[in-house]
């Protein structure tokens, strides 16, 4: 039954603390703390070798990058060095193709042959045309 | 503690409950597995498939021809763009890929889905692109096809389109070696549905495309094509083409057609640029045929080179037809014939053999069928069977008429007579070799078969050499270089009729002798200040010679000891 205005008034009640409680506190604690070491174990590797994925990937992709450069560095020397680019450089610094009885050849009995610096054919009138 | 009778209904409705969960969990898991897998593997993992690189065609003197460059296309789908992001995208996306932003969002508006923002840009953009984390933008790998010597054996190369597939010349020919296969990634994609590089797995390796290694000389490739330029450049004309051969092993030196065209931008240039006209085209060879004649007569042993023809009157009556000579040269030897090329000595050499004889002879030089070159389009030129010659038809043989051959059929023809006799396949491709330079398929390719006796082959050269020394060849002459060929000029027939007006000019030799190293083969097309063949083709075909001497080291066959 409950009287309206009535509240018992026994001072003298403490609470009551359990002791098991702290017990249950350590166990608690001492439960986060495998959980920890667990996931640390489990995320810990995991993470490295996360890590370690991403640096593959970023050293792959500078790889690749470096073979990109090499070849497009190989195709601009090949542009460079192409005969139709050097003919004309070679024209200016004054070189020019050297006609046939310029050059010297060297047999395999180790004699030196030339066309002993003969003149060109002259471009002779033709007897015929056709 | 509740009684057990208040108990009983929990449990029941517990236990009914993870009834019905575990009949669910086994649906799923056994009946739905695959169905759900494949579903989540969609939507957490990508498949991207990544071209290989597109092997190269090299040349013999080991440049690289055609190569690839890894080049980016950056593509964009606004329909999964949040519309109040495009302006901040547009921003950022400008310098990247070298656009105005209000061009970007123009583009953004005026389509609702994929398209390409922007192509050909460099690898490095990707990065940038995949730092805006908008998955209604990424960057598609292409490969852009670059020939470092520009417009060098244009028409030899051949092209590719804007998606890397050949469409002329090798690239047609090899694109299947040449392209490879691609291989194919699994990776996972993150929150937003964004790949990315963790857990990238090779589902499929691919195989990078083979390289071609070619028997062309860039240098010699380079010196023809100059010394054809200069000859268009001086002459005029509609277009050249020329033909250096090894006549031994067929290997095709250099192949010159132009005017050409720039590989890289094949757009810039009309389509009849593309074509190949040593390969592609075929004219009447005229004098230049008149050769192959007498071998015929040679090889049957009807006729000796000391035997003398009456060349005299100026012409001969063929059929109603009165067909003239350059001059009056009177009683000819069969040498004397080819050297002044007398169209009367050579009409009546034909004229005594029968059209069987002169056929095989023809077609056993390899005339009215494609040489088998590695290229595509190749013409097998005009020749008709006997059955369907006229009573003209021996004697319009003669003189290089009612047949029409390449330039590379004519080379082909005359490696025989520089060679003793034998046919050799025109070859261009050595071999196709992967990315260490090891070979993997060596040349293809007939071996050479004889067509001529050795006898009348010798017989043949030394009319061809007095040809150069004392005949209509004496341009091509080069000093200490013994050159042996042969001039012809032939009237074009353009719509079924011959036109006067309109020439080619042609030029087929060899040289040094006695142990020719190449055969040369000159055509000028339509050549407009001169047409005659002696004053146009022989001229080109001696510059040719004299700049083959320097790049393949030719000791003069006359040496003088120093």
């Amino acid at each position: 039954m409950r009287i309206a205005g009535y509240r018992p008034r026994n001072t003298y009640l403490q609470r009551q603390l359990d002791h098991r409680w702290h017990r249950f506190l350590l166990w608690c604690a001492l439960g986060a703390a495998g959980l920890a070491v667990v996931l640390g174990g489990i995320v810990g590797p995991r993470q490295t070798t996360v890590r370690l994925r991403y640096e593959i990937a970023q050293i792959k992709s500078e790889v690749d990058a470096l073979e990109r450069e090499r070849r497009s560095l190989l195709l601009q020397l090949e542009s460079e060095t192409s005969p139709h680019v050097l003919a004309p450089r070679a024209a200016d610094l004054g070189l020019a193709v050297v006609p046939p009885d310029r050059l010297l050849f060297l047999t395999s009995s180790g004699e030196l042959v030339g066309q002993g610096l003969k003149t060109q054919s002259p471009a002779a009138s033709p007897t015929g045309r056709d | 503690m509740l009684p057990a009778s208040r108990l009983r209904p929990l449990v029941v409705l517990l236990a009914g409950w993870a009834v019905i969960v575990w009949l669910r969990l086994g649906f799923v898991q056994l009946v739905r597995h695959r169905e759900l897998a494949e579903t989540a593997a969609r939507q957490r993992e990508a498949t991207i498939e990544v071209e290989e690189p597109r092997g190269e065609i090299l040349s013999a003197d080991g440049r690289v021809l055609a190569g690839s460059l890894d080049r980016v296309s950056v593509y964009a789908n606004p329909a999964r763009i949040p519309r109040e992001r495009w302006e901040e995208l547009a921003e950022k996306l400008s310098p990247i890929v070298g656009l105005e932003a209000g061009d970007i969002l123009q583009r953004f508006a005026a389509r609702d889905r994929f398209f390409f923002l922007a192509k050909n840009l460099d690898p490095a953009v990707t990065e940038a692109v995949g730092r805006l984390r908008e998955r209604g933008l990424g960057v598609m790998r292409t490969q852009r096809r670059v020939h470092p010597h520009g417009s060098l054996a244009a028409a030899v190369l051949g092209f590719v389109n804007s998606e890397g597939v050949g469409q002329a010349g090798l690239e047609k020919a090899y694109d299947r070696t040449l392209a490879g296969t691609p291989s194919i990634y699994r990776l996972l994609r993150d929150g937003k549905s964004i790949p990315t590089p963790l857990d990238l797995r090779l589902e499929q390796a691919g195989r990078p495309g083979l390289s071609l290694q070619l028997t062309l000389d860039t240098r010699i490739q380079a010196a023809v094509e100059e010394e054809l330029s200069t000859t268009l450049a001086s002459i005029g004309g509609r277009g050249a083409s020329a033909v250096v051969m090894d006549p031994v092993g067929g290997a095709v030196l250099a192949l010159a057609s132009l005017p050409s065209f720039h590989p890289d931008a094949p757009g810039a240039s009309p389509p009849e640029r593309w074509r190949n006209r040593a390969v592609e085209d075929a004219s009447e060879p005229g004098s230049s045929f008149k050769p192959i004649i007498v071998a015929a007569a040679l090889a049957d042993g009807r006729f000796r080179s000391t035997d003398l023809i009456d060349c005299s009157g100026g012409g001969v009556q063929v059929a109603g037809v009165f067909m003239r000579d350059h001059a009056r040269y009177g009683m000819l030897s069969v040498r004397e014939v080819i050297a002044f090329s007398s169209n009367v000595g050579s009409i009546r050499i034909a004229q005594r053999l029968s059209p069987a004889l002169l056929d095989g002879t023809i077609r056993a030089l390899g005339f009215g069928a494609p040489t088998g070159i590695e290229l595509p389009g190749e013409t097998r030129g005009l020749l008709l069977p006997p059955e369907r010659w006229s009573a003209l038809s021996r004697a319009g043989l003669a003189l290089g008429q009612e047949l029409t051959v390449s330039a590379l059929q004519l080379a082909r023809a005359y490696a025989a007579f520089a060679n003793g006799g034998y046919l050799v396949q025109p070859r261009l491709v050595r071999a196709t070799v992967d990315e260490s330079g090891a070979v993997v398929t060596p040349a293809r390719g007939e071996a050479p078969r004889r067509v001529l006796p050795p006898e009348v082959a010798q017989q043949i050269t030394a009319m061809l050499a007095a040809v150069v020394d004392e005949g209509t060849g004496k341009r091509a002459r080069l000093a200490s270089y013994p050159s042996a060929g042969k001039t012809g000029t032939a009237q074009k027939a353009v719509d079924g009729a011959l036109r006067s007006g309109r020439h080619v000019a042609w030029f087929a030799g060899f040289f040094p002798l006695p142990r020719p190293r190449a055969v040369i083969v000159v055509c000028i097309d339509e050549p407009r200040s001169t047409y005659w063949a002696s004053e146009v083709a022989a001229p080109t075909f001696g510059r040719i010679a004299q700049r083959l001497v320097t790049v393949m080291g030719l000791p003069p066959s006359e040496a003088v000891p120093l």
